[in-house]
């Protein structure tokens, strides 16, 4: 059961590093993003073909990804996003939703159906510490997620551009009165939303596959994370993660793998019912 | 004066957020027909007290009585149902539909029938003065107009106890005048006001009875010669330094 | 409002259905039928999703199960139990309408995108449950065998599938027409535009809430009944699909949403795209079909969110053809 446990911790850091993305966009914008499982899709491709192109390691074109996501989702901001800033969240919903089925559709498309990989050779590297198997490219992706986390920690509280963001989050009129260019800032800020999702994807390229409608199951259970944690709640997101992995983890150990999705819905339910908010208290509006 | 009937009363509010008290141990009664205003610096609780009532918000402590029913746990829209009426200091039109329609859906609570809804919702327009907008859509009226469809929506649900939230904000002197004539023939008629009010002039000549708050408690409550002569409210509004 | 105004509006409708009256008879072809049919079937499902989605502004993208429950209830006791599909069908219309009051419960106080996640997931979990179970021969599929029997629901030949579908439209719409004049309709909008307000009219949101969802849960039960009718063969993921539940959403928005004629400007504008996309091309052209709706369904959200009509509408304000009289429409944001 140990071993449920790790498995979940390593599984519940992806899912953190993709949920803090979404989070953050909609802390900054209060817009959810739709097409957020879409643009791990996108990264795990871009990843994928970086290295069929190119003989890169995932972990090599990690930051090339993740710098091409974040140019990905400055333009997208300005192209599309920033139109509907001032419409109904059905119309935003529309956007966003219309953006993952244009993407997932185009990646059919092109990319048809089949399963891509990256043959990387510690793919199945193991370690076995007192029992517990921790399978190496998991373990990396791990660390990957805790130093990303402690890096935009880091951002947020001790740059300028990061303390922009948290104002702009906290009142986007105030910060634009302080002379902030709140466009500017949201732009930004999806560009680092989707850069997170760039470093996910990549990171999950080292042991997983991709194929077009991989982004779905991850975004649901990223939304799951979000307002677990607490919407808008970056440290939420994390620990949401975390925790989803692990209930994830022993409910495929325990019952079945099949009800994976139903129990973190069922935990998403409980959630919503006692406390909306979620555990860091989130903002619900 | 004893004659009248103690139509609401609300016995020791209080209502804090995050260690702040908003509204604390706030207790008055209101007599019906009467035409009370409740003033106060900003910041001093009056929404909140408003949203108290009303069931937005659920107090931490005390309770509302509105015709000697306990209404303090109740839902919004029962409260609305008992006759508590009330506006928003924000304005809140239904804007993609008509002024007409916007009255309607608020007539409809006391006339099931979308005919006698419309008809009745065409003579509160007249009576707040905007018959003349009943076609426009609402989303694209004046603020001023705007707050006067509040004020009618609020009206049209037939509403024994009207809480307005600074309807007269942003008018000019005539259309406080117009307004103020419009407070009286209702409360002529059977209804019971409390009003929020920045505009002075307006609030005292129109009132029986003026409740000051501050900080969120009441410091003071009579007749608005009483009130504006209380060196409380003087404080209140103008700080310690100045002194008469 | 003009004599003349109302005629031409009404002259329109009229046309429009002494066309798809006619339709059958000139084009006999089974391919074209079966485009019109599902153009039919999917302005139904659009025109009910409109009633909780559109007028009561409860975006759901959670429909298909409803869908799926009707399909699979009025087949079982079909199947299972003998009893005609016709009866069976508003049996699992009443109890579609019952479980969306049931499970739309904890989902009453829930604003904007955690509805939408709450659909979402209410629905893969009923997909799931339905794939798992074996009673209901779970992911198998389950299929209705051919006999030619009207009683049963089951006819030979497309065309009176089509009279079926047809009528079943009309009945739907002339529904959404009386709710958008009713006091549900116009509470639902209230409700749509805003809820706090609506509260504050005395409007009880939750139960209204659960009116427009349990009708509209019926209809799209309804629905169910007639695909498994016509396709024979029901499967949860042919049935209770998110992409099915979009598409329901992504009809009635490209229409109009909250209008009465939405969903079929809809469906006939998307319908037989994607129907070509995916049966003719198919593969990886399947994508284009996606592509096609997901194109559309951002150019909505971005510029147009009030679909055709709201398109039409802005023209016929710019040239100030008529005063307006659609209450239900009005300027979308």
């Amino acid at each position: 059961m140990l071993q449920a446990i790790v498995n979940g911790i390593l599984l519940g850091s992806i899912y953190s590093l993709i949920a803090v993305g979404l989070s953050l966009i909609w802390g900054v914008m209060r817009i959810i993003n739709w097409a957020h499982g879409a643009m791990v899709m996108l990264s795990m491709y871009i990843t994928f073909f970086a290295y069929s192109m190119f003989g890169l390691d995932p972990l090599i074109a990690l930051p090339l990804v993740a710098i091409i996501m974040f140019i990905v989702g400055y333009l997208l901001q300005i192209a599309l996003i920033e139109r509907t800033l001032n419409s109904s969240w059905i119309s935003r919903l529309c956007a966003t939703f219309g953006l993952m089925m244009v993407l997932e559709s185009l990646a059919l498309i092109f990319w048809s159906s089949n399963w891509r990989a990256v043959p990387v050779t510690y793919s199945t590297w193991t370690f076995n510490i007192s029992g517990i198997l921790i399978s190496f490219p998991r373990l990396i992706a791990f660390f990957i997620a805790i130093l990303m986390a402690l890096v935009l920690n880091f951002f947020l509280n001790h740059t300028e551009i990061g303390k922009a963001i948290k104002a702009t989050a906290q009142d986007r009129e105030a910060a634009a009165l302080m002379g902030i260019n709140v466009n500017n800032i949201y732009r930004i800020t999806f560009g680092l939303g989707l850069a997170l999702t760039g470093i996910a994807g990549a990171s999950l390229m080292t042991f997983y596959f991709v194929f077009p409608k991989i982004g779905f199951p991850f975004a649901l259970t990223a939304y799951i994370v979000c307002v677990l944690g607490g919407l808008g709640k970056l440290n939420g997101a994390l620990l949401g993660g975390l925790i989803i992995g692990i209930a994830q983890s022993l409910t495929a150990y325990f019952i079945s793998p099949e009800y994976k999705m139903p129990m973190a819905f069922l935990i998403f339910l409980v959630v919503l019912y006692f406390k909306p908010e979620g555990i860091f208290g989130g903002v619900t509006e | 004066m004893g004659k009248l009937k103690i139509i609401f009363q609300i016995k020791k509010v209080s209502k804090s957020f995050g260690g702040v008290k908003a509204v604390n141990q706030v207790s008055f009664q209101v007599q019906e027909k009467k035409i009370i205003g409740l003033i106060g610096p900003n910041g001093a609780g009056k929404t909140t007290l408003f949203n108290l009532i009303t069931g937005f918000l659920k107090p931490d402590e005390g309770q509302v009585y509105f015709q000697n029913r306990d209404i303090t746990n109740l839902k919004p829209h029962k409260i609305c149902q008992l006759g508590i009426g009330r506006t928003f200091q924000v304005v809140r039109p239904l804007s993609t539909l008509t002024v007409l329609e916007n009255i309607v859906t608020a007539a409809l609570l006391r006339h099931n029938n979308y005919k006698e809804a419309k008809e009745y919702a065409i003579y509160i327009a007249q009576i707040t003065g905007l018959t003349s907008k009943i076609n426009k859509m609402a989303g694209g009226i004046p603020i001023a107009e705007k707050k006067r469809l509040g004020f009618a929506q609020a009206l049209a649900t037939g509403a024994k106890l009207l809480l307005l939230d600074e309807v007269a904000a942003g008018l000019n002197p005539t259309e406080v005048d117009k307004f103020l004539n419009i407070i009286r023939k209702i409360s002529i008629e059977g209804l019971t006001i409390i009003m929020v009010e920045h505009v002075m002039k307006a609030v005292m000549s129109v009132a029986n009875q003026i409740l000051v708050l501050d900080h969120g408690e009441l410091i003071a409550q009579g007749r608005p010669e009483e009130v504006t002569n209380n060196e409380k409210v003087i404080k209140a509004y103008l700080g310690d330094q100045y002194k008469f | 409002m003009s004599k003349k105004f109302f005629s031409y509006k009404i002259f329109l409708v009229i046309f429009v259905l002494i066309v798809l009256l006619i339709f059958p008879i000139f084009l006999k072809d089974p391919y074209f039928l079966d485009i019109a049919i599902t153009v039919l079937l999917y302005a139904f499902l659009g025109n009910a999703w409109n009633i909780v989605g559109g007028y009561c502004g409860q975006a759901s993208l959670g429909h298909a199960a409803y869908y799926g429950i009707g399909a699979y209830m009025s087949t079982i006791l079909f199947l299972k139990f003998g009893i005609s599909p016709w009866i069976g069908m508003i049996i699992s219309a009443v109890i579609a309408s019952i479980l969306a009051i049931i499970s739309g419960y904890p989902s009453l106080r829930m604003k904007g995108p955690y509805f939408v996640f709450f659909t979402i997931g209410f629905a893969e979990t009923i997909r799931t449950l339905f794939l798992t179970w074996k009673w209901v021969e779970g992911s198998r599929g389950i299929i209705i065998p051919f006999q030619n029997n009207p009683i049963n629901f089951i006819f030979f030949s497309k065309v009176p599938y089509y009279y079926t579908i047809l009528i079943f439209l009309i009945f739907g719409m002339l529904i959404t027409y009386s709710i958008s004049k009713s006091k549900i309709g116009k509470y639902s909008v209230a409700i749509r535009e805003d809820e706090t307000m609506a509260e504050a009219l005395g409007i009880n949101t939750a139960l209204y809430k659960s009116y427009a969802f349990a009708i509209s849960a019926s209809l799209m039960a309804i629905g169910g009944t007639f695909y498994a009718q016509y396709v024979l063969f029901i499967h949860p993921n042919d049935l209770m699909s998110l992409n099915n539940s979009v598409i329901f959403m992504l009809i009635a928005v490209t229409g109009g949403k909250g209008t009465l004629f939405g969903p079929l400007i809809g469906s006939i504008i998307i319908m037989p795209l994607w129907e070509y996309f995916r049966s003719t091309l198919g593969g990886q052209f399947a994508g284009l079909g996606t592509l096609f709706a997901g194109s559309i369904v951002l150019i909505i959200g971005t510029v147009a969110p009030g679909g055709i009509i709201g398109i039409l509408n802005k023209i016929r304000a710019r040239y100030n053809i008529s005063s307006r009289h659609n209450s239900i429409v009005g300027e979308e944001k």
